[in-house]
């Protein structure tokens, strides 16, 4: 596995994916994860975006995915369940350092007024 | 409640055509979670938060964010993605093409839009050549539809009007025709609440319209017998007339209406849409001819028949020679050499000069679409230098020759194809555009003008063809690049520079050529109209005023009652105030001579044999020359002593002078004609006319036609029944139009007064085809022109920007401005020269094809030539001007430092 910061930064809306998938853990198909998205971040989500975010992630091998139960309010297709992957843990953790130690003694500056 | 025992209603159904799209575009194994997810949140939350017609708002919104995104991303994917397959499919060559069309919009856009406007002019001029000329008779079996006309004495291949007797002798003898039918024209007064409405008709046999195997949409057409005396009230309109004045009235047939003071029955209408919609007459009766009209030696009927299946043109012509002759010789007075000439419809349907104008417009507009092509392939080459990486790097790894080739050229197929698309709709506009600008009536009844499956199918042709022509210089190009040379050093080689340097060269000596011709042939033709526009029709024709006064035949008891209804309208009208003269006339200026009648001019002695011939006839009150502006030439004009108690006089024109009395005195001469019986059709005894006068050609046909023989007589002397006004006002449209309809109703409320118009706008619309041709050709000519400018400067501006280190270097060692600009110049010269002798070379070649359209201009007119190279030069010219000045100021420090 290579390292975290050997690999390309994720870009914003990646970053707030792999978060909600790991907010709807167990959970995370692609109805709970555009809830989390909507609900946490307060901004529309547009569906597609989402589904090509995943796929990209999934492609990328941050994140993995088992198909679920079909139920016939979803026309008989089943759902698919996300998992964060390792890889995708430790660039998120990274990603996130990144961001802390640049907000460190600003706490001032970005106290919302 | 749970979901199983509840099942989802169909209203709250997801939209089918959403899921559908969903399921086009998305990825199978992304389809399955994407659209189910969307489904179950649809169901689940949408329908019961917004009711079914929102959540199928809201799914469609969601549907069309997953579309948009995956079909973007599949996009973007394959960005970087370069092809080194062999076995490539053509949908990878058009996702690249479309790809390379995206990322460069400026270009992509100038593409399209130029082959837009080139295939969309193409198109409309197609559709009237393929209307016209192109397309077969819109009639059942049209390769049997022929006209037949009697070929007057010493005129093989003549073809003159028929006379009654002579039709029914042909129709009852012959064994080519299964149907044999007259038709005459003949216009009909209809009161229409109380108002008289003139409408335009003929009379025609009962087998007419089975000859072009029309029916009639709503009730009949005419019955066999019905062209029997005593059956003919009867009355087919056109479905134009019922639309219009009859507001489509379901129960017409079987209605009664006065034509003509005389009741009539209408039985039919005949179909929307068919050539008798596109033709002059709306009112067809039964050619019925009474007893005053059986005349055989009063021509009057055109004669159109049906060949019988297995019989051609040939054996037709063959077997009705006979009957000629029989008649010929039964009747010699009146048929004695009078022969039969036969024609396919076919063939004479259309005017000789538009078949000629068409043929010269479509040339002109392929010739511009192929400027446009040469200018197009001239920009890919240009631009092929930016993509020499992207060639290069496609060849490292692997792909032939031949893909790369291939890979250009589905670009600019898929370039001109989308050129086409949008060309299609704008030759739809153009097409309108010149349908409303010719004159009503001009195109023949037959011609369907309209961009149809035909029109459709030429344009994708053309728009292939110009792909391939645009598109192969430039893919052969990149298909030269030279790998192992070009990637060690700039990208560059000596070898592919100097080919695309010739094939750029070549492409604008190309464009100057076609420029050029087409350029000679506008100068040609705008000359030719400039002539035409200023030929004198009559003196001040703004200020006559002219209209005419239709008269059924059965309108006056006696010739004296129309003498008399006659003189009370010049009276009336000459009274009105804003009234120079007033003269009527059976013919107005540029309208024809109204009739041509066969005449003999005695010899001078008793042992002098008098000489034979036929020339233009027109009856006239005294004041027609004096309204026109006619001038006389000797002798006088009529006035108000020539009565019907006095010697009959004559005026015959400068033509019939010169024709007939070569250089002798033609005053006191005489010309003898039989008499032209008023109100029927028919010739009386021969009148002895002496010759009074001889009066300058009056413009008889179109502003370009030649002057021919002509004859006037005095309305007093010999009368006749609805002749045309002339009005000749004090000044701009000082009488109107309706001031003189009043004045002649005061005389007769039901005397139809029609087409009220000044000489000036009939002169107007003859001259329209020709103007709109002009102008089109002259339009083409100019942008041709300018991409023939636009692409020297392209070459030029590239030449410099090649040799800046050269230039760099002379300016170094002390060349002037001067002479390096001179050095730019003479490139373009040079190549300007050379496409101006091939182009003039061109148009001298194909000057032969305009004779025909010219009036009063050699087709090898210097000041076109010489007007053309002038125009052509100094664009190219003034477009070289300027990368010629660039090069100029180039700095030698900077310039040196380039390489």
């Amino acid at each position: 596995m290579r390292r975290a910061r050997d690999l390309p930064p994720l870009g914003e809306f990646e970053l707030l994916v792999l978060l909600a998938v790991l907010q709807a853990e167990g959970e995370a198909y692609g109805g709970t994860i555009l809830k989390e998205l909507e609900g946490r971040s307060g901004r529309s989500v547009s569906r597609g975006a989402l589904y090509v975010t995943l796929d990209r992630l999934e492609a990328k091998g941050y994140i993995s995915s088992r198909t679920g139960d079909a139920a016939p309010s979803r026309g008989g297709r089943p759902r698919r369940y996300y998992t964060v992957r390792s890889t995708g843990l430790a660039l998120l953790r990274h990603s996130l350092d990144a961001v802390h130690r640049m907000s460190e003694g600003l706490a001032l500056k970005l106290k919302p007024s | 409640m749970t979901r199983e025992t509840n099942p989802p209603r169909l209203a709250s159904n997801p939209p089918r055509l959403a899921s559908w799209l969903l399921a086009r575009v998305l990825p199978r194994d992304a389809h399955d979670s994407a659209a189910g997810d969307l489904d179950e949140a649809f169901r689940d939350e949408v329908v019961p938060r917004l009711g079914a017609r929102g959540a199928r708002r809201w799914y469609w919104r969601q549907a069309l964010s997953l579309a948009g995104a995956f079909a973007a991303s599949r996009f973007h994917s394959r960005e970087l993605h370069v092809s080194i397959s062999r076995n490539d499919n053509m949908r990878q060559d058009l996702r690249d093409a479309l790809r390379t069309i995206v990322r460069s919009p400026a270009y992509s856009a100038i593409t399209i839009a130029v082959l837009a406007l080139g295939i969309g002019a193409t198109s409309a001029i197609f559709s009237f050549v393929d209307g016209v000329l192109l397309r077969p008779l819109p009639y059942a079996n049209p390769d049997r539809i022929v006209r037949v006309w009697e070929q007057p004495p010493g005129m093989p291949g003549g073809r003159n009007a028929v006379s009654t007797a002579n039709f029914l002798d042909w129709q009852q003898q012959n064994e080519a025709f299964d149907i044999m039918a007259a038709a005459v024209g003949s216009n009909v007064t209809m009161l229409n609440r109380g108002e008289p409405l003139q409408i335009r008709g003929a009379r025609v046999s009962a087998g007419y319209f089975d000859i072009f195997g029309t029916r009639a949409a709503l009730g009949r057409t005419f019955a066999p017998d019905e062209d029997q005396p005593g059956k003919e009230r009867v009355a087919v309109i056109t479905h134009r007339l019922w639309a219009s004045t009859f507001e489509s009235d379901p129960s017409i047939v079987g209605r009664t209406v006065v034509l003509n003071r005389e009741p009539f029955t209408i039985i039919g209408v005949l179909p929307a849409g068919s050539a008798f919609d596109r033709g002059y007459q709306d009112l067809f009766r039964p050619f019925a001819p009474g007893p005053n009209e059986r005349a055989r030696n009063f021509h009057w009927i055109a004669v159109t028949a049906r060949l019988k299946p297995d019989v051609t043109v040939e054996r037709a012509r063959a077997a009705m020679q006979p009957i000629a002759a029989r008649i010929a010789r039964d009747y010699p007075e009146s048929n004695k050499d009078w022969g039969i000439t036969i024609e396919r419809f076919a063939d004479i349907s259309v005017a000789p000069q538009l078949r000629q104008s068409l043929r010269v417009l479509m040339a002109a507009v392929g010739m511009l679409l192929l400027v446009g092509c040469a200018n197009l392939a001239n920009l890919a080459l240009a631009r092929g230098t930016a993509r020499e990486r992207e060639v290069l790097v496609r060849a490292a790894i692997g792909a032939s020759r031949g893909r790369i080739v291939r890979q250009f050229l589905t670009e600019s197929l898929l370039l001109s194809s989308l050129g086409g698309l949008l060309g299609t709709a704008v030759g739809y506009g153009m097409m309108r555009g010149l349908q409303l600008l010719l004159p009503p009536l001009f195109l023949p009844r037959e011609a369907v003008v309209t961009i149809d499956v035909r029109a459709l199918a030429f344009a994708f042709v053309v728009s292939m063809l110009t792909g391939l022509i645009f598109g192969t210089v430039p893919a052969l190009q990149a298909g030269r690049l030279d790998l192992s040379g070009s990637m060690k050093g700039s990208g560059r080689t000596v070898t592919a520079d100097r080919f695309r340097r010739r094939l750029r060269d070549a492409l604008v000596v190309v464009e100057v050529a076609l420029a050029c011709t087409l350029l000679v042939g506008s100068g040609l033709l705008m000359r030719s109209f400039m002539r035409m526009q200023e030929v004198e029709v009559a003196r001040d024709p703004a200020t006559l005023l002219t209209a005419g006064l239709l008269t059924p035949g059965n309108r006056f008891q006696s010739p004296d009652e129309g003498r008399v209804f006659y003189r009370r309208i010049l009276e009336r009208t000459a009274a009105l105030p804003g009234v120079a003269t007033v003269a009527l006339s059976t013919a107005i200026p540029m309208r024809g001579w109204g009739m041509g009648m066969p005449l003999r001019v005695p010899g001078r002695g008793p042992g002098e044999a008098s000489r034979p011939g036929s020339a233009g006839y027109k009856i006239v009150s005294p004041a027609y020359f004096q309204t026109i502006g006619l001038p006389i030439l000797r002798g006088r004009a009529f006035d108000a002593s020539d009565t019907a108690a006095s010697v009959p006089v004559i005026v015959v024109n400068k033509v019939f002078a010169d024709r007939y009395f070569q250089g002798v005195e033609p005053i006191g001469r005489h010309v003898v004609i039989e008499e032209v019986l008023a109100g029927s059709p028919q010739l009386g005894p021969e009148i002895s006319w002496q010759i009074v006068g001889v009066v300058a050609n009056e413009r008889v046909g179109a502003p370009n036609a030649n002057d021919s023989a002509g004859v006037y007589v005095p309305m007093e002397q010999q009368p006749s029944y609805g002749p045309s006004i002339i009005v000749r006002t004090t000044g701009e449209s000082a009488v109107t139009a309706s001031a003189l309809k009043a004045a002649i109703h005061e005389i007769d409320p039901n005397q139809p007064v029609t087409d009220v118009r000044t000489l000036e706008s009939i002169k107007a619309e003859s001259v329209a085809p020709d103007r709109l041709r002009t102008w089109l050709i002259v339009l083409f000519g100019a942008i041709a022109a300018l991409l023939a400018g636009i692409g020297v400067y392209g070459v030029i501006s590239y030449s410099v920007a090649q040799r800046t280190h050269e230039i760099g270097l002379r300016a170094a060692l002390g060349a002037s401005r001067g002479r390096l600009m001179g050095l730019v110049m003479m490139k373009a010269s040079l190549l300007t020269a050379i496409g101006l002798i091939a182009g003039l070379g061109g148009a001298v070649a194909s000057t032969r094809w305009l004779e025909t359209l010219l009036f009063g201009i050699a087709p090898r007119d210097a000041i076109s030539l010489a007007g053309a190279c002038t125009i052509l030069g100094t664009v190219a010219l003034a477009a070289a001007w300027i990368p010629a000045r660039r090069a100029a100021r180039v700095d030698p420090l900077v310039a040196l430092r380039v390489e």
